[in-house]
């Protein structure tokens, strides 16, 4: 019966080790090592209604009463050897900080980065991507959240 | 009087008890004492068949006084014989529940220790990690000249066209993504000049394109690459299996209005970092394309 008792014992102990050291391996596989950073900011152009219809995915809903709209053009550095993905989803906000500006593909964007939302940035390369940028009337500024020192003016 | 237990090495009073507390057995005093009176044999007996044979009432009639007091270690007011059983079905129901509480105990700790472990090995693999991939070789080829990857396939990029988009062509690319009107497509010709695995899952390359600062990744439509391919005596790239030596041809979309700007097609070589599987860049091979007429 004992036998028994430490075979299973033995061997539960063992599994949990394993499964252990396997989590720690996973995170250590999925964790984040690309470091990517926005650049530079530029503005390019404010969009009329005509401008914005014929450039933003036919999918996106436009507030043209509510947001100004304007062709952005930024520089994302991947400073790793690992490929990676820059997330434009909350990365750009008014000069105080407090409004978040959304950052919308143009529809060759699609083609470009292969997929909305997340910006392929290859291995080691400095990139330019362009975007539309939803800003709230009367802001006239844009920054980077996650580098203040990167702005822009919109114009 | 403090004596020594014999089996497990326990001291203890035995004015206070005369077995030892810990293992319960039994451990003469003084055995010159204890065996004229023939109770080292009784002691001995006990020891060696694990009872303790006597016959309380017949001895205590036959001992002197003074006697009785000098063998303390004799039985005052409990019976050894009655004892000892008593002690091993303690000992029965404590083992189980010993054994079970011990493992247990072992299991936490051992699965603590292993995590403390895991968790102190973690920043040094990470810190290797990202050791590992802080740079990327970087090796500039002009067009048809020959280069060789990491996997041993020897290849030059020969030519590359800017093609017009045929009305067939835009409803095979239009049905499975958002289509922009002003795109243009740009075939790249690669020579393989040896056999190998050639952008497969396995051979660890990916493509793309540059122009004017942005990337392009290569769009895969098998009838499209197929009828380009074809108009120039390439055959396009399977992907998942060996491709044999020769013309190659790769598309890609990029807006019309960058079709002048200088385009270089690169060529990344990944391999993945042992142990913790992840996949990094180790070279980029990266061609200048000529500007075209």
């Amino acid at each position: 019966m004992k036998k028994v008792g430490n075979f299973i014992f033995i061997f539960f102990l063992l599994l949990m080790c394993v499964a252990t050291a396997f989590e720690t391996i996973s995170q250590l596989k999925y964790a984040d090592y690309s470091k990517i950073c926005l650049v530079s900011i530029d503005s390019v152009q404010k969009l009329d209604e005509q401008n914005i219809k014929a450039i933003a995915p036919p999918d996106e809903t436009l507030d043209i009463a509510r947001y100004d709209y304007y062709l952005m053009v930024c520089t994302i550095e991947n400073q790793s050897a690992i490929d990676g993905s820059f997330y434009p989803g909350s990365a750009f906000c008014s000069a105080d900080g407090n409004d978040f500006y959304y950052a919308m593909d143009t529809a060759f964007a699609q083609w470009e980065r292969g997929g909305a939302y997340q910006w392929y940035v290859p291995a080691g390369e400095n990139i330019q991507v362009s975007f539309i940028l939803e800003a709230d009337k009367g802001n006239d500024t844009v920054m980077a959240r996650d580098n203040p020192s990167v702005t822009a003016e919109l114009v | 009087m403090k004596i020594t237990c014999q089996s497990c090495g326990k001291r203890y009073d035995t004015d206070i008890d005369e077995l030892c507390p810990k293992c319960g057995s039994y451990n003469p005093i003084n055995r010159e004492t204890a065996d004229p009176n023939g109770s080292y044999a009784e002691e001995k007996s006990y020891q060696d068949h694990g009872k303790y044979r006597r016959e309380p009432q017949q001895q205590e009639q036959e001992e002197p006084e003074d006697q009785k007091k000098q063998i303390s270690w004799k039985p005052k007011s409990r019976p050894v014989q009655q004892n000892v059983p008593s002690l091993e079905k303690n000992k029965g129901k404590g083992g189980c529940l010993g054994f079970i509480f011990s493992r247990l105990a072992i299991f936490c700790v051992v699965l603590m220790l292993v995590q403390q472990g895991c968790e102190l090995l973690r920043e040094p693999i990470r810190r290797r990690v990202m050791e590992q991939i802080g740079s990327i070789t970087i090796r500039e080829y002009e067009m048809q000249e020959s280069f060789e990857l990491d996997n041993g396939i020897v290849a030059s990029v020969e030519d590359s066209q800017s093609l017009e988009l045929t009305e067939e062509w835009i409803a095979e690319l239009s049905q499975n993504q958002t289509f922009w009107d002003d795109m243009r497509l740009t075939a790249v010709f690669l020579n393989l000049e040896t056999d190998g695995e050639f952008l497969t899952n396995d051979s660890g390359q990916t493509v793309y394109l540059k122009a004017g600062g942005h990337v392009y990744r290569p769009t895969y439509s098998w009838i499209v690459e197929e009828e380009v391919c074809e108009q120039y005596g390439a055959s396009p790239v399977v992907g998942y299996d060996e491709e044999e030596a020769g013309l190659k041809g790769i598309i890609f979309l990029l807006p019309e209005e960058i079709q002048k700007e200088e385009q270089t097609f690169c060529i990344q070589q990944n391999s993945t970092i042992p142990f913790v599987g992840v996949e990094k860049a180790d070279s980029r091979i990266q061609v200048k394309l000529q500007k075209e007429a």
